[in-house]
């Protein structure tokens, strides 16, 4: 009862927080150059540090020098008009991009002052410190039980059965869907609508208890339904997690986040609380995207 | 800046947004020629048109529901957000305002006639001399400030606000002339009490007009320069 | 005229037909093709499946009924005694008639067959006639019914298009025909071949001795036809080729679709699917004169007794040959799994053949199984190398290293060289085929349904 109750006090302080000098922004100094990004790329509790970022798909460059802190407890927003490299980016956080042959990355992305691609590092760990919500939901071709378990048995996190199935119940009771599903634990994934598809992907990322999660255009197959159970979730889970998220809807991206990114060709244009972002934009190619003045 | 350089990709929208600017200074249009009909009515002593000016009262609350209905639709169904949203809030405000004026054209039309209507009006002219100055004052601002509102002038807007306390010194002045008035001869005290009633209402027009030019500028700069602290 | 004189004519009258019908249109409307109903090449195509079809109709009719008619009223002129009774009599009579007509000669002595060869002649003649007169006829009404039919309200487009769909429903048709027939017939010999031995006999019998005795004294006069150890050496054969073609073609298939480079890919692929390619004779006398001697004298070294026709080699040869069948198919299930499903585990952080093991094999294993059941019914169908390489003698045995036989290669034995088709010898075949049918069709339906199933699961 009582860390519930420091729980809700920690909430509702970060919810009246208010931050007025960046809000203005102008009077903001920056103790190095980050390119020509409008805004606060650095946050004071930076979880993930990225500079300089750069990618590379064979000769093509997809992003071009992203500057772009990730703070301890915050959702932030990438926006941008299709193929401005937001979705690139956001697979450079936890190296997804290694899959794809010809695929090149430089500059340096840290997650808790760790460089995630010094060549010592092993991608195994690291993904299950960073997880990953995708645009389709992917349940695997298993029971709902085995798809949550599936994180926590590959990394041996658990002890024994009675352990993992404390964590697949505590996964899905946090993803929302424990009361959807418990009765039907052994029915295959594929079997849920879609809505508790995308729940149980996102139950199955958080079994193995991450640090960062990153998502996809998580709702852009959902209807609005469930879309917003989603943004519910992600509401909750921000005490827990930090998270970044890709999406197509503007006004989701105002729902949900705390700050917003935008992306215009590959590059960072503007960065800023999402309030101040939806409002009162600071640069032209912001304020032409979210007016829909450009697509 | 802000100011949309290029349309929508959705063209009606963009449509929607210039009608409600339209709106805007067309109800601005109304209000300016109910003050100025007020004014005059006083200055000319006409009671017919002050008559018409209260007749006409109900034009703007009808233009000010108008309003209100188009911005709730537009709202509802483009959700407007950056400049956009900016300017439907700075209308919706700029409308309430306008409607403001338009009662306290209706106020001074009503106190014109209880002033001049009643038995034995005549009052001193020296009295009515403020209401002519103030009105001027008045009718000046809000001229000025419809300007900002057509052409969403940055620098008329930052000059008009500059001027925000020229109508509060007339005022005060005009205030002080009065109390001498009524030290004088206290059987003025029925008409002064009137035209300090008057020459309040048009006080509050051109804090209306000062509204209208802040509000345009919080449009186009995106900053609320509302109570802002003096230096 | 004869037949493909007229044949032709009916292609110019059609033709000719599409040319009024258009005309025809365009002349209605004097030129002004929006006020027709459809474009007026559709008018030209209705008028032509007016004057076409049914004189295609007609001529097809007559050609499958001339022969019996005419012999039937050539038979019926001849003098009583060249007439006899049996209807195989009138066979052989037509026959010499028309050898006559041909001029080959044989019986040509005979001048009755030559008066009745010459009276075939002439009603031949009369035939052709008639048909030109028919064809030219029906030609001539169903133009003049079609041209009248042209008029601007018609629906001239519809009408060619529904058509086009009935000609094509024949077209498939031809095919179902075709397939049912073939059963049918197998279906009946089969039935003959059971009148003579007891089904029971057939399926559950041991031993198989597949002769007939011409003499009845003769020794070992009765035949056995228990299929059971052509079964058995059906399934070893088949199962030895499993062993082989599943897990090689599997995991070629899982190296080709998630380790290989697109480079490697586009040259292994192919490369694996030429072995798909060999004709099955060819990997016949591989299997006969290369793998058997080798499999053979490898025995011997271990020693072992080994028949120079084993089981095991005609086994592993086509193991070989249904690799490309296992690995193309399991290549493309396994491609066929969406990305996002190795992205989410990859995005868990599974390794890759955590990912392999684990995600993607199980889920493209439907599809799988489905592609491995495929392969299982081509090997038991398979002939030829079995045929040269595992024997022909009966073994009802489970020892890879003997020589045993196979439904398929039974079938071919029991044909070849010189045949009785009433003896039970030869029916034996068709009751095999039958079997072989059922068994391979039960086979395709399970491995199409499973497919059908996998394919709904991923869209």
């Amino acid at each position: 009862m009582n860390s519930l109750l420091e729980l809700k006090t920690a909430m509702r302080d970060e919810r009246t927080e208010v931050k007025p000098a960046k809000r203005l922004g102008t009077n903001v100094s920056f103790d190095r150059d980050y390119g020509d990004t409008v805004g606060e790329v650095t946050a004071s509790n930076a979880r993930m540090v990225c500079r300089d970022v750069n990618v590379f798909y064979g000769p093509k460059q997809a992003i071009h020098g992203v500057n772009l802190d990730i703070g301890r407890n915050e959702v932030i927003a990438l926006i941008g008009p299709s193929g401005c490299g937001k979705s690139t980016f956001i697979r450079c956080l936890n190296r997804m991009n290694d899959t794809i042959v010809g695929c090149r990355v430089t500059g340096s992305i840290q997650l808790d002052g760790q460089d995630i691609y010094d060549p010592q590092m092993d991608v195994v760990p690291l993904r299950a410190q960073i997880g990953m919500v995708f645009q389709k939901p992917n349940p695997f071709p298993k029971s709902i039980y085995e798809n949550v378990a599936y994180g926590p048995r590959i990394h041996g996190l658990t002890q024994n059965k009675a352990e993992l199935e404390e964590v697949v119940e505590n996964s899905l009771r946090r993803a929302g869907l424990w009361d959807e599903v418990k009765d039907s634990l052994d029915q295959p994934g594929t079997s849920l609508s879609g809505g508790q598809q995308q729940r149980l992907c996102i139950a199955r990322t958080i079994a193995v208890n991450p640090e960062v999660i990153l998502m996809d255009e998580p709702c852009s197959a959902l209807d609005p339904i469930a879309t917003a159970r989603i943004e519910q979730l992600i509401d909750e889970l921000r005490m827990q997690f930090t998270i970044a998220i890709v999406t197509h809807s503007m006004q989701q991206a105002a729902r949900v986040s705390q700050r917003t990114a935008y992306f215009h060709l590959g590059k960072l244009i503007e960065v800023g609380e999402t309030a101040q972002v939806f409002t009162n934009p600071r640069h032209q190619l912001t304020e032409d995207y979210i007016t829909g003045r450009f697509g | 800046m802000s100011v949309p350089r290029e349309g929508h990709i959705v063209r009606r929208y963009d449509g929607e947004l210039s009608h409600l600017h339209y709106l805007v200074l067309e109800m601005g249009a109304l209000a300016l020629t109910q003050v100025k009909d007020a004014r005059d009515a006083l200055c000319d002593r006409d009671l017919t048109l002050a008559q018409r000016v209260i007749a006409r009262e109900k034009d703007v609350d009808a233009c000010e529901l108008r309003a209100d209905s188009e911005i709730v639709q537009l709202i509802a169904l483009r959700t407007p957000v950056g400049s956009d949203l900016r300017l439907v809030f700075a209308v919706s405000k700029s409308i309430t305002d306008l409607e403001r004026v338009g009662d306290e054209a209706a106020r001074i039309a009503n106190l014109g006639l209880q002033l001049l209507g009643s038995e034995g009006a005549d009052p001193n002219p020296v009295l009515l001399h403020d209401i002519a100055s103030m009105g001027a004052l008045a009718v000046g601002q809000l001229e000025n400030a419809l300007r900002v509102v057509d052409r969403w002038d940055r620098n008329l807007a930052e000059d008009l606000l500059e001027a925000h306390e020229e109508l509060d010194f007339e005022f005060q002045a005009a205030f002080r002339r009065l109390v001498t008035f009524i030290m004088q001869d206290p059987r003025n005290i029925g008409f002064a009490v009137n035209i300090v009633l008057i020459i309040k209402a048009f006080e509050r027009i051109g804090e209306h007009a000062q509204n209208l030019a802040e509000y345009v500028l919080y449009q186009i700069a995106g900053r609320d320069i509302r109570h802002r602290v003096e230096p | 005229m004869d037949k493909p004189t007229l044949l032709l004519l009916i292609l110019v009258l059609t033709t000719a037909g599409y040319y009024f019908g258009r005309k025809r249109s365009l002349d209605i409307v004097s030129g002004k093709v929006q006020e027709l109903h459809s474009l007026p090449s559709y008018y030209g195509y209705y008028l032509a499946m007016w004057v076409g079809v049914p004189t295609l109709l007609l001529l097809l009719i007559w050609l499958g009924f001339e022969g019996a008619v005419l012999s039937r009223l050539v038979v019926a002129d001849l003098p009583g005694e060249l007439q006899g009774d049996s209807g195989e009599r009138a066979a052989l009579l037509i026959n010499e008639i028309r050898n006559t007509m041909a001029g080959a000669g044989s019986g040509s002595g005979d001048p009755s067959i030559q008066a009745a060869a010459n009276h075939y002649r002439h009603l031949q003649a009369v035939s052709d006639w008639l048909l030109s007169l028919g064809v030219i006829a029906l030609a001539a009404l169903g133009g003049w019914f079609g041209h009248r039919q042209i008029e601007v309200e018609q629906r001239a487009r519809n009408k060619v298009e529904k058509g086009t769909m009935v000609f094509l429903i024949a077209c498939s048709t031809i095919a179902i025909f075709t397939t049912v027939g073939i059963v049918l017939s197998v279906v009946f010999e089969s039935v003959l071949f059971f009148q003579k031995v007891p089904v029971t006999d057939f399926l559950f019998g041991l031993r198989w001795s597949p002769q007939m005795a011409i003499r009845a004294d003769q020794v070992g006069s009765s035949g056995a036809f228990g299929a059971v150890p052509l079964f058995t050496g059906t399934l070893l054969i088949s199962f030895i080729a499993m062993v082989v073609a599943v897990p090689i073609g599997l995991m070629s298939a899982i190296y080709l679709a998630e380790y290989a480079s697109p480079r490697v890919r586009t040259v292994a692929k192919p490369l694996l699917e030429i072995l798909a390619g060999v004709p099955t004779v060819v990997y016949g006398f591989f299997a006969a004169l290369t793998v058997a001697p080798y499999i053979r004298d490898l025995g011997q070294s271990l020693g072992l007794d080994v028949s120079s026709e084993s089981a095991l080699a005609a086994g592993l040869v086509m193991g070989v040959m249904i690799i490309p069948f296992v690995s193309s198919l399991s290549d493309d299930f396994i491609n066929a799994v969406p990305q996002s499903l190795r992205d989410g585990a990859y995005a868990l952080g599974a390794t890759q053949s955590e990912t392999i093991r684990q995600v993607i094999i199980p889920a493209a294993l439907p599809g799988i199984v489905g592609g491995i059941l495929l392969a299982v019914s081509r090997a038991i169908g398979e002939t030829m190398i079995v045929v040269m390489a595992a024997g022909l003698s009966a073994n009802l045995t489970a020892n890879p290293l003997a020589a045993v036989t196979t439904v398929t290669t039974q079938i071919v034995t029991l044909l070849v060289g010189d045949q009785e088709f009433d003896s039970p010898k030869t029916l034996a075949a068709f009751a095999l085929g039958l079997v072989l049918f059922l068994v391979t069709l039960m086979l395709n339906i399970a491995a199409l349904m499973i497919v059908r199933k996998y394919r709904e699961q991923y869209e």
